[in-house]
């Protein structure tokens, strides 16, 4: 379909005959890049399907094309989207009835997150490696605001976040989503759901051998509004008096016409 | 064909949306109801944040109210005077619950006071219905008089200070009674995204007397101006009025009422009152479950508000 056509037509652009001219022996041995760099979500947005491709260069840092002597090669892509406070609320049963009778706020959490690895991800890399680089979901620094938990009781917390996220297509762990099309070519698929937050996004993908980090390469992405649907949502935040007063005319003149094309006679 | 809501933040199918405004626009042409009540539980189903869903409602009745109190205005059948004192408790009993819903909204409460209040008011306004078109039903099958209520009757409010007159209504009352109906009906408006008519209409008989060609008009007026500063507020306050989706269940909503006024005439009152009454109660019975069977996961998340 449209990804694939994309795909084809990048990749037969020139894309890898460029990612070789750009790398410089010995330094950058890594280039990727996103299918879109700035997605616009306008009155028919639905969501969307990205596919992040590049190159690794693997005449710059190795002497031999053995896998056993060289090392085995790895790619992690990494894509958040801006952090925003979120507010983690806990139900319990009072009365017979569900209530959240628990809130507590979170710093730290991207409003999206989207992490996969070319292999399972224990595979890929020790969990120290995630832990410093802060990659995976269960590793991201979300903390509550000017509260201390327990141990347990921010762990559980931690997982509600990252379960609700996921649930909602805002989080996404995929061991094996960066497939190797041959030994130096490789495509990620990532899912932008039609709920994602706007904003600055940081694209991450990292190169590993042997477990240990040797390349990284950083893209920003950006996700805005656009066309009828930045305005609405612009007037409503910026002018929300005038915003208020022009839905009420317009309901006004629209029962007004409504009646008048269906007036009885 | 998905369209993109910007204010409640969802990609939704444009003809569930039509769809929807269609079906409850049909069914308040129908049965003679605003529908807000039916529409603001559904849009609520259909993953709409229930703040949204309110605030959206409130403006999209503004709309369907206008058509009806054209009508009644042209059959001078709207008594301005008792309008405006409804009016006048209806915008504070709007403003102190669009105060309220904000304070709940911050504190994670506020889904569920609207479930809380639908669950009750359907409740209650489903079984009453129910139980007084069977009755109907039952009494036209064995030909038994209907028990009709005694007229002239002096209750507690006829003693009531601050008596006005109202001569399209030709009362002579106080003006307490119409003020706490307007503010407690405002109220409701504010917090469930209804006209409120379900009230308004039988306070207006049983409570006030009001003779009842004036009643459906004298409420429509009401509701107008009530959901209108209801609108505004909630604009202003929670920003939870989405034009847009407004805009689209309008459509359907205009389109709807029509066929179902025509339907409605073919069909018998006190069916068409028991099937709208079922219909109530299966609203009632699905937000009930939602708040008693344990949810699928007792975490949820929400925005922080106030930044």
């Amino acid at each position: 379909m449209t990804m694939k056509k994309t795909m084809k037509s990048l990749l037969g652009a020139g894309l890898f005959a460029l990612a070789m001219s750009l790398m410089p022996a010995k330094a950058d041995n890594l280039v990727a890049d996103l299918s879109e760099n700035i997605i616009a979500i306008t009155s028919n947005f639905a969501g969307k399907k990205l596919v992040l491709f590049g190159a690794i260069d693997r005449s710059a840092t190795s002497l031999t094309e053995d896998p056993d002597v060289d090392g085995l090669r790895d790619i992690i892509v990494v894509i958040r989207g801006p952090n925003r406070p979120v507010m983690v609320r806990r139900k319990e049963r009072v009365a017979g009835i569900w209530v959240n009778t628990q809130n507590i706020e979170f710093d730290g959490v991207p409003g999206y997150y989207f992490v996969a690895a070319s292999r399972a991800f224990e595979d890929v890399a020790p969990p120290a490696v995630y832990r410093r680089l802060q990659i995976r979901p269960r590793n991201l620094r979300m903390n509550p605001k000017n509260l201390l938990l327990e141990v347990d009781q921010l762990q559980a917390y931690r997982e509600a976040i990252i379960r609700n996220k996921q649930k909602a297509d805002l989080f996404f762990e995929e061991p094996g989503g960066v497939k190797f099309l041959d030994k130096t070519l490789f495509r990620a698929t990532v899912k932008i759901p039609a709920n994602v937050p706007v904003g600055r996004y940081k694209t991450e993908v990292y190169l590993l051998r042997d477990g240990e980090v040797i390349g990284i390469q950083s893209k920003a992405l950006s996700i805005n509004k656009t066309g009828i649907e930045r305005s609405i949502y612009e007037f409503a935040y910026d002018s929300p008096f005038a915003y208020g007063l022009l839905a009420v005319l317009f309901a006004l003149v629209a029962g007004g016409i409504g009646s008048l094309l269906f007036r009885e006679r | 064909m998905q369209i993109y809501l910007p204010i409640a933040e969802m990609s939704v199918n444009i003809f569930l949306l039509l769809g929807l405004g269609g079906a409850v626009g049909f069914l308040s042409g129908m049965f003679g109801v605003g529908g807000g009540f039916l529409m603001t539980p559904l849009l609520i189903f259909a993953g709409v944040p229930p703040a949204v869903a309110v605030g959206t409602e409130a403006n999209q009745i503004v709309a369907s109210s206008v058509s009806g109190v054209l009508a009644h205005w042209q059959r001078r059948s709207v008594d301005f005077k008792m309008g405006g004192v409804l009016v006048a408790g209806g915008m504070t009993g709007a403003a102190i619950g669009v105060y309220i819903f904000r304070i709940l909204r911050e504190l994670g409460q506020v889904d569920l006071l609207i479930s809380l209040c639908y669950v009750v008011f359907l409740g209650i306004i489903g079984s009453l219905m129910l139980n007084e078109s069977l009755r109907t039903i039952q009494r036209a099958r064995t030909g038994a008089p209907a028990r009709r209520r005694k007229p002239g009757h002096h209750t507690w409010i006829q003693g009531l200070p601050l008596r006005m007159r109202f001569p399209r209504s030709k009362l002579y009352i106080s003006c307490i009674p119409p003020i706490v109906l307007g503010f407690v009906v405002g109220f409701l408006a504010a917090i469930m995204g209804v006209g409120g008519g379900f009230i308004m209409v039988p306070a207006m008989i049983y409570l006030l007397r009001m003779p009842t060609n004036v009643v459906v008009g004298t409420s429509l007026f009401q509701i107008i101006f009530v959901t209108a500063v209801t609108t505004i507020l909630h604009a202003v306050t929670n920003q939870t009025v989405d034009f847009l989706l407004a805009f689209l269940l309008l459509i359907g909503g205009v389109t709807g009422a029509q066929f179902g006024a025509r339907a409605g005439r073919k069909l018998k009152a006190e069916e068409l009152r028991a099937l709208l009454a079922l219909l109530v109660l299966g609203v009632c019975l699905r937000l009930l479950l939602d708040l008693v069977v344990e949810p699928e996961d007792i975490f949820s998340l929400g925005e922080v508000l106030g930044e």
